[in-house]
């Protein structure tokens, strides 16, 4: 046999020595072609596998894993279509409250499906922050969808639980602070069916909690709990909600009158978002920690992380944000000594947040605006400019509050007597209001009545 | 400064590429696995040699591990070559390093700067489709539809979770298929809310071994480095088990009537006149049937084993 033995005739010889016709020739090829020997070889060994226990395992385990693959397909392509469907529904009835409201989509057995609640939860996350009431009145409707769909759905316990999470979020931007943690608890007792997934759904009520517990001044607990909501998003390679964890940490320190502390865990997001390339939180990280600085009593620290948080801002187009830097950078100068410089640059500063519509904010520059230029003896303007200062406040204590504080402040400049330090004293009292609304205005610098011209 | 603060500040040098966050992805796969450092070196330089690029030194190596260096394309070329061939998946670059831009998803919402006049950190569960993600990361190809491209990470970026699961915290397989379906199954109900779907999959599995081990009360899981063989015995081993598992994969395939004739006759060893029987025909078509499977066999396999 001059040419090699073909793969049948090797085959068969595998399986039948004995049957081959030209078993010889094929023997005689074989003892003399190390190619032809290891074909047999390989033959061999493929025939032995088709005797071996483990290869039949392993067919039947790939074909299970072919049977789940198949399963997962479907359960995918079951969501992507409900999904559809539901934002087909979903869609025309969100673009107002009253629509919403008038749909009574919950009596409609069209809504009752998973994806309805998901597409809720969705929608409501993106109107916290604009619609408030509009949000919590969209997730009370996927809570009670979420409850309606039928016992035996094996999704029904997470899109409740997914409900009632975002359902605290809303809460927590009304600030119903109560209904937000009462919510929280019974989100957290629903997120059990999933091991691989519930320490990361858990870590989100965290820090929904931990953000809570700072508006309610609990700053230890916050800070801790945002800690460990940190690090369990770690563990699932989750950023972005590490870095706001984190910077939430960070905000409790801040307010717990810990600047150090806040410094360290801003300088952490910094880190970690340049390594991120998360520019909007390196930015607010950056001002976040020049603010500390300031706090902190290191304004040469400040100033490098507030002008590169302004200048990405700048880039981002985050007006706002650059406009807040731009003012605590004008703050530093004023620390320094530098007033003029800083004079001119509050006046920018306040203009800009005016312009933006940053009503608070821009009275409070402008404060500090009148404290510069009354340091400087220039008061030309500055009963002006604070006579139309406007605050807004949520409650009407605290606009009573600050109106007495104003009607002080109006005082003492229409009587000639107001100093640096009274416009200091107004400025912190109006600051601090919103976490204290309870405290009156109480000068400390003479006796003052409201009401008294 | 902190680490990695020199990467990513701009755009990374041209032919370089920004290797990302801390714990990078690089160091993730091998803690995972259970792989040495100095081994990835070793065979990282050994094809460096023979595929005449430039090696790669341990402090480089410990740099990029920490995201506080790039890499040149060659460099991450060997890595994977490397991480390949020590672990028998087929891992892609881009499980290894961030090779392109992060999708960008929604802005983090703040109400108010801190310094205004109360902090507000960023809202948290802002919520974004991820499908444009799965096609960075399962195939380079856009023309797949979604449910092809999840198909695509099941099968892909199941194999990877799955020998996390058997290595690392030594659950059976069976178990560990299992695990990694469940994984699967939850991220398909919450990925509006997952960003970043790789890392999220890798602390899902990671997450459900623990409880799969706490709730069997085992002990430690064994070290990847118990299992891992050197000597020539334990390579020719190796071999006979990949022929063994190349040869599961192809019958898997083989439609039903010839798997289950091969697997009579040669793992239950019925006679060609008992599956004939069976089959209500004679033996003559079963000792044909057998052949034109074996040699259907015969033919997928070089067509695989010719494909790695």
């Amino acid at each position: 046999m001059k040419n090699h033995v073909d793969d049948d005739k090797l085959s068969a010889y595998t399986l039948a020595p004995s049957f081959c016709d030209d078993r010889e020739e094929i023997e005689q090829h074989l003892s003399r072609c190390t190619e032809c020997r290891e074909r047999l070889q390989l033959c061999e060994e493929i025939e032995s596998a088709f005797r071996d226990p483990d290869v039949w395992a392993a067919v039947d385990q790939v074909r299970t894993r072919s049977a789940r693959l198949e399963a997962a397909r479907e359960e995918y392509l079951r969501i992507e279509k409900e999904d559809a469907d539901a934002e087909a529904l979903l869609e025309p009835l969100l673009k107002t409250s009253s629509r919403f409201r008038e749909a009574d989509i919950d009596g409609d057995s069209r809504f009752h499906t998973a994806a309805v609640v998901r597409k809720l939860c969705l929608a409501a996350h993106a109107r916290h922050e604009k619609l408030p009431q509009f949000s919590l009145l969209i997730t009370n409707a996927a809570c009670r969808i979420a409850l309606q769909l039928p016992k035996g759905r094996r999704e029904r316990r997470l899109v409740l639980a997914l409900a009632i999470r975002e359902r605290a979020n809303a809460f927590r931007y009304l600030g119903r602070f109560a209904d937000g943690l009462k919510s929280l608890d019974d989100a957290e007792k629903l997120f059990d069916q999933s091991p691989g997934t519930d320490p990361w759904d858990l870590a989100i009520v965290g820090y929904i909690r931990a953000t809570i517990y700072m508006k309610c001044e609990r700053l230890s607990e916050g800070a801790e709990l945002a800690r460990v909501s940190a690090l369990a998003f770690r563990e699932y390679g989750d950023s972005l909600r590490e870095l706001s964890a984190i910077m939430a940490e960070a905000c409790c320190f801040a307010l717990a009158g810990e600047p150090v502390r806040a410094v360290a865990a801003f300088e952490r997001v910094i880190a970690i978002a340049r390594t991120t390339g998360e520019r909007e939180m390196l930015a607010r990280a950056l001002q976040n920690a020049g603010v500390s600085y300031l706090s902190a009593a290191e304004p040469s620290k400040a100033v490098p992380c507030l002008v590169e948080a302004m200048s990405i801002f700048d880039e981002i187009g985050l007006a706002t944000e650059r406009a807040r830097s731009m003012w605590k950078l004008a703050t530093v100068l004023a620390g320094e000594g530098r007033l003029a410089e800083s004079a001119r640059q509050l006046d920018e500063a306040r203009a800009e947040l005016l312009r933006l519509g940053l009503g608070n904010d821009a009275a409070l520059a402008t404060l500090e605006w009148a404290e510069v230029r009354l340091s400087l003896s220039q008061p030309e303007g500055v009963a002006d400019a604070c006579s139309s200062i406007v605050i807004e406040f949520e409650s009407e204590g605290m606009r009573r509050n600050a109106s007495v504080a104003l009607a002080y402040l109006h005082e003492t400049l229409r009587s000639g007597s107001a100093t640096p330090t009274i416009v200091r004293e107004v400025r912190a009292f109006l600051a601090e209001l919103r976490s204290r609304p309870e405290i009156p205005f109480e000068p400390l610098l003479g006796k003052f009545s409201p009401g008294v011209s | 400064m902190g680490v990695g603060m020199e990467l990513c500040r701009g755009s990374p040098m041209q032919g370089e590429f920004c290797v990302e966050q801390s714990p990078t992805l690089l160091q993730r796969f091998i803690d995972e696995l259970g792989l040495k450092a100095t081994e990835i070196i070793e065979e990282a330089n050994r094809i460096a040699l023979e595929e005449g690029v430039e090696s790669i030194s341990r402090q480089h190596f410990l740099n990029l591990r920490q995201g506080r260096a790039s890499a040149t394309a060659e460099r991450i070329y060997i890595i994977v070559a490397a991480v390949r061939s020590l672990s028998g998946m087929l891992i892609r670059a881009t499980d290894l390093f961030l090779l392109q831009p992060a999708t960008t998803g929604a802005a983090p919402q703040w109400s108010q700067a801190f310094g205004s006049s109360s902090p507000t950190p960023v809202s948290v569960s802002s919520y974004r489709r991820i499908s444009g993600a799965w096609r960075s990361m399962v195939t380079d190809e856009s023309r797949l539809t979604d449910v092809n491209e999840f198909e695509a990470l099941y099968t892909e970026y199941g194999v990877l979770l799955r020998s996390i699961a058997i290595r690392r915290y030594s659950i059976p397989p069976d178990d560990a298929e299992a695990l990694v379906h469940d994984i699967f199954t939850a991220y398909l109900q919450r990925q509006s809310h997952v960003r970043e779907l790789k890392p999220w999959l890798m602390g899902a599995i990671g997450n459900a071994s623990k409880d799969y081990l706490r709730k069997r009360k085992r002990e430690e899981p064994l070290l990847p480095e118990h299992d891992q063989t050197a000597d020539q015995g334990a390579e020719d081993k190796a071999e006979r088990w990949m022929v063994k598992m190349t040869v599961a994969t192809v019958i898997s395939r083989l439609g039903e009537k010839c798997r289950e004739t091969l697997r009579r006759y040669y793992f239950h060893e019925e006679s060609k006149e008992s599956i004939a029987r069976e089959l209500a025909t004679s033996p003559g078509y079963v000792l044909q049937l057998l052949v034109s499977c074996r040699k259907r066999v015969r033919e997928m396999y070089d067509s695989m084993r010719s494909s790695k």
